[in-house]
């Protein structure tokens, strides 16, 4: 698509590292076959991942108007995908292990952004960058400028390890046992393309987190997490890590689960492939919707797959790069530019707020990190490369993303955060408020994900513009400092799972229209490396978010016992209260047709960008209201639960399910009471005929359903119980979709 | 040098907050009309972005929007795709495309008027940096590539040109000039 596309490869030839060169040659030489048509489309597809070049909304060459589905007349080529037009602008994903870059890394990624994007980089919840509306053919010149200043897009999506990501704090928080970054990096550079890391189902993602009691790293949320742990051994302090497995967010969150309190750094990279060998070869390859490590964990149980694991290792032919590292890794220690410095006070109430909340004091002394909030993890590229003469006029280029989409600039000498200050604030980057409720993260949503469901990003900008226009004002301290995390869907992208305030995208009929809602998941726990997961408390039009949001807060700061967690306060007031509480606010009001758009969509809503929309003819009104007593019985669930009672809890997550699967049912013809005849037919006329199948996860819903029906008697703990109520609620909210996409219209000829 | 990937921006007056927002179903009517040169697909709303790209109406060979970049609004024609012809054609293509997405949106009543062309001053890019660095030299040569096509865009009028001289920048001059320019400008 550029003309320059061709120079590039000669303009950097002498400065690409030989083995990045050759995976972008590899890369433009599939391009050539695909357009050729010599390529199978899956095989392109799988392979494009690889190097993080993903599709992106609309790339089937459909979108909606809101009131019918037009084409989008592309150029005739062959796809890049499955339903994957050649034309269609894309997003191109870059992976920053630990999210560490230096000021000619930042700015390269400002250049690209101006050049073949839409002059924004996004930062991820993964300490990625991501690109906008890039068009694959421009994506082999992007991958060698990255190239050339050592970053690569390899295994940035795909079935593949993912980012490595690290504690952005790691070299300098007074809590860490040690710095995790360098072994970060190793093990990033290390599985990148290593033969026992090919052949897996899904992705798998790895994150390092320097002690085990706060939140930075994540750990417990990744299907590999590293705690930084140390223990004497005659005599010797020895570093090693506390390794978790099997964690992960998604639509049922798994916490990952301990499988060795202590590996020594040594064995570090030896562990991480076998567990890598262990999931290529046993790991689920057919449905994607169980092929992450969690199930496999699930189905093997952790003894086993730990024996499974350590048998592996003892099979490993000694690798040199196992170790060769270490010592280098022990004396690790960035530089500071300037000398450590003091803070006089300043007088300016504006400058204070930003120190409180965007700095912290780092183990060195007379040294702090400087968090740079972002609104919606979004950077222009001039701002980029303000921060790259920032980062290198006050320290040694130690910069680096952050799972809450913002920077952290390390080794600030104190003494010089008034300037710093003062030329981020020229750069409009100063925002106070860092980690607070207005650091609202999101992950892109309807805006340019093909599976988002509601706008994530249009209702984050919306609660930052209310709360920047003084709906904060009467809030104290500690409600201020509740995390707010949006997801455009159940697959958990923006980690709302973790967070005080979590909402994700789901869609609900109201007078008989689609109108945009997000779950309201309360009470997530950010500290201990995300140590618990929210509740599920009800579905709320998206238009009344910014109300459930102020009613959560103001009844928190009423009513909360001192010093209690938000998470304390969810349960101690309870479900029902809390259910209460927002009831009114579940219910789209009469007439009101702004609550038929989405934030920042003027469009009427519509879930006919996901997919291909289907005439189902005549739309039978009665199932919303099984729809309805499903999503009731899920909540008494819930409530039975808090009573301690798993074994009503679990059989009434079923019975759920059985209503909204008779709900479906029942537009063709009533099946009557019996389980087993509603899931026969239920599975003849919606899971049979593909109609139940959400254009992106396929069956994965149903089967919940067929899964819970197989043994509805068998017992259950609080663990299988919460388990099977959010399937529940999952496959309820599948339902609520399967009938949206019956009931919208055909694609317009 | 060739020009291609070139971006003209039309700076205009600070508009209000509600035209800002207003914008935003705008472009997403230019995109079920379908009447714009360009195959539009999307509408990317930055405007919680300080001095950001503003509104985008993101298209497959061309972007339009309401653009804040460098602190200065205006409306910002952006193409993507190469175009046939010499560096005036492509310059007179990006100006004509720039100048009818301005009268469009100034004819637009839900914008309540408030798109008021500056007149004096706009500015262009090449937005590749292989083909046009900020250079010394291809500042030069880049004035020399603009003279015949600022011939015509100004009816012969004076003007200056303004460099931004970090050499990280994209190749862009700020043109200012005396004469108003209009918005039913021919081109002839
Ligand atoms: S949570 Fe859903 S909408 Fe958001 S990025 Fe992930 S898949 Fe897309």
């Amino acid at each position: 698509m550029k003309v320059s596309n061709p120079a590039w490869k000669d303009r950097l030839s002498e400065r690409l590292p030989e083995n990045l060169a050759r995976e972008v040659d590899i890369f433009e030489a599939e391009i050539g076959l695909r357009k050729q048509g010599k390529l199978d489309e899956k095989l392109f597809a799988e392979t494009r991942l690889r190097r993080g070049v993903y599709g992106q909304r609309y790339d089937n060459g459909q979108r909606s108007d809101g009131r019918v589905l037009r084409r989008l007349p592309y150029p005739e080529h062959p796809s890049k995908g499955p339903n994957t037009l050649w034309d269609a602008p894309g997003m191109q994903r870059i992976k920053v292990p630990g999210g560490g870059l230096s000021a000619a890394q930042l700015e390269t990624i400002a250049e690209l952004a101006e050049e073949y994007s839409d002059g924004i980089a996004h930062i991820t919840t993964r300490q990625d960058f991501q690109l906008h509306y890039v068009h694959i053919e421009n994506t082999p010149s992007v991958m060698r400028r990255l190239a050339a200043v050592g970053i690569t897009t390899r295994e940035a999506c795909g079935n593949a390890v993912r980012n490595v990501t690290a504690c952005p704090y790691a070299g300098v928080c007074p809590d860490e046992a040690f710095d995790v970054s360098p072994y970060a990096t190793r093990l990033a550079w290390h599985l990148m393309g290593h033969p026992d890391c090919q052949d897996f189902g899904r992705k798998f993602k790895p994150a390092f987190s320097g002690c085990g009691n706060h939140a930075c790293g994540l750990a417990k949320i990744h299907d590999l997490g590293l705690v930084a742990v140390t223990r004497e051994e005659n005599g010797v302090l020895q570093r090693g890590f506390q390794m978790y497995v099997g964690g992960g967010l998604g639509p049922v969150p798994y916490q990952a689960q301990l499988f060795s309190d202590f590996i020594p750094v040594a064995e570090l990279l030896p562990m991480a492939q076998a567990i890598g060998r262990v999931y290529a070869r046993l790991g689920e390859k057919k449905n994607r919707n169980r092929a992450r490590l969690k199930f496999l964990l699930h189905d093997l149980g952790l003894e086993k797959f730990r024996d499974l694991v350590f048998a592996e290792r003892q099979r490993l032919e000694p690798d040199p790069r196992w170790t060769d590292y270490l010592a280098a890794a022990e004396q690790n220690q960035e530089a500071a530019l300037r000398p450590a410095g003091e803070l006089s006070p300043s007088g300016s109430e504006k400058f204070e707020r930003w120190l409180r909340a965007n700095t912290r004091a780092q183990k060195q002394p007379g040294y702090a990190a400087v968090t740079i909030k972002l609104p919606l993890g979004d950077i222009t590229a001039r701002q980029l490369r303000q921060l790259a003469d920032m980062v290198r006029r006050y320290t040694c280029e130690t910069v680096r993303t952050t799972v809450e989409q913002n920077f952290v600039i390390r080794w600030v000498s104190r003494g010089d955060l008034p300037a710093l200050y003062a030329e981020l604030e020229a750069a409009h980057l100063a925002e106070p408020g860092a980690g607070g409720i207005a650091d609202i993260v999101s992950c892109p949503g309807t805006d340019t994900c093909k599976l988002g469901i509601s706008s994530s990003r249009g209702l984050a900008a919306e609660l930052r513009r209310q709360f920047a226009q003084g709906a904060l004002d009467d809030l104290d301290e500690a409600t201020r400092k509740l995390r707010i995390k949006i997801s455009g869907c159940f697959n958990s992208c923006g980690q709302h799972h973790i967070a005080d305030l979590g909402f994700y995208g789901v869609s609900r009929k109201a007078a008989g229209q689609a109108a945009p809602h997000f779950q309201v998941v309360l009470g997530g726990e950010w500290e201990d490396n995300a140590g618990a997961y929210g509740l599920p408390i009800a579905a709320v039009p998206a238009k009344h978010i910014p109300e459930v949001v102020r009613r959560l807060t103001r009844r928190f700061q009423a009513d909360r016992q001192p010093g209690q967690s938000f998470r304390g306060f969810v349960q101690s007031l309870g479900r029902s209260e809390l259910k209460a509480l927002l009831e009114d606010l579940t219910r789209v009001p009469a007439g009101d047709a702004s609550f038929l758009s989405d934030w920042g969509d003027p469009r009427v809503y519509s879930l006919e960008d996901m997919g291909v929309g289907e005439c189902a003819g005549e739309v039978i009104s009665p199932v919303e209201f099984d729809l309805a007593a499903a999503e009731r019985q899920v909540f008494e669930a819930q409530l039975a639960l808090e009573r301690q009672q798993p074994q009503a809890a679990g059989q009434m997550a079923y019975r759920a399910m059985l209503q909204g699967a008779k709900g479906l049912v029942k537009l063709n013809h009533n099946p009557g009471d019996d389980p087993a005849r509603i899931v026969a037919e239920f599975r003849a006329q919606y899971f049979d005929t593909r109609l139940f199948f959400d254009p992106f996860v396929g069956g994965q819903f149903a089967q919940y359903l067929f899964a819970a029906h197989a043994s509805p008697d068998r017992a259950h703990d609080a663990a299988s119980a919460g388990t099977l109520i959010r399937e529940a609620q999952l496959f309820i909210d599948a339902c609520h979709g399967c009938y949206n996409r019956l009931s919208a219209e055909p694609v317009e000829a | 040098m060739e020009l291609e990937h070139l971006a003209f921006k039309l700076f205009i007056a600070p508009p209000p907050e509600a035209t800002v927002a207003a914008l935003v179903p705008v472009f997403h009517s230019w995109i079920t009309a379908g009447s714009a040169e360009e195959l539009l697909i999307d509408v990317a709303d930055y405007r919680h972005v300080p001095e950001g790209p503003g509104v985008v109406l993101i298209g497959f060979r061309a972007d339009y929007s309401l653009d804040h970049s460098g602190g200065r609004w205006g409306i910002r024609y952006y193409r993507k795709a190469p175009l046939a012809g010499g560096n005036l054609d492509r310059l007179l293509h990006a100006a004509r495309a720039t100048l009818n997405a301005c009268r469009r949106l100034q004819a637009d009543s839900r914008l309540s008027g408030g798109i008021r062309l500056d007149g004096h001053e706009f500015e262009i890019q090449v937005c590749d940096r292989l083909l046009a660095p900020n250079t010394a030299s291809a500042q030069q040569e880049f004035t020399a590539e603009l003279a015949p096509f600022l011939e015509r865009f100004l009816r012969g009028g004076p003007y200056r040109l303004t460099y931004d001289n970090d050499p990280r920048s994209l190749l862009a001059t700020r043109v200012t000039s005396e004469y108003i320019f209009e918005l039913d400008h021919s081109l002839s």
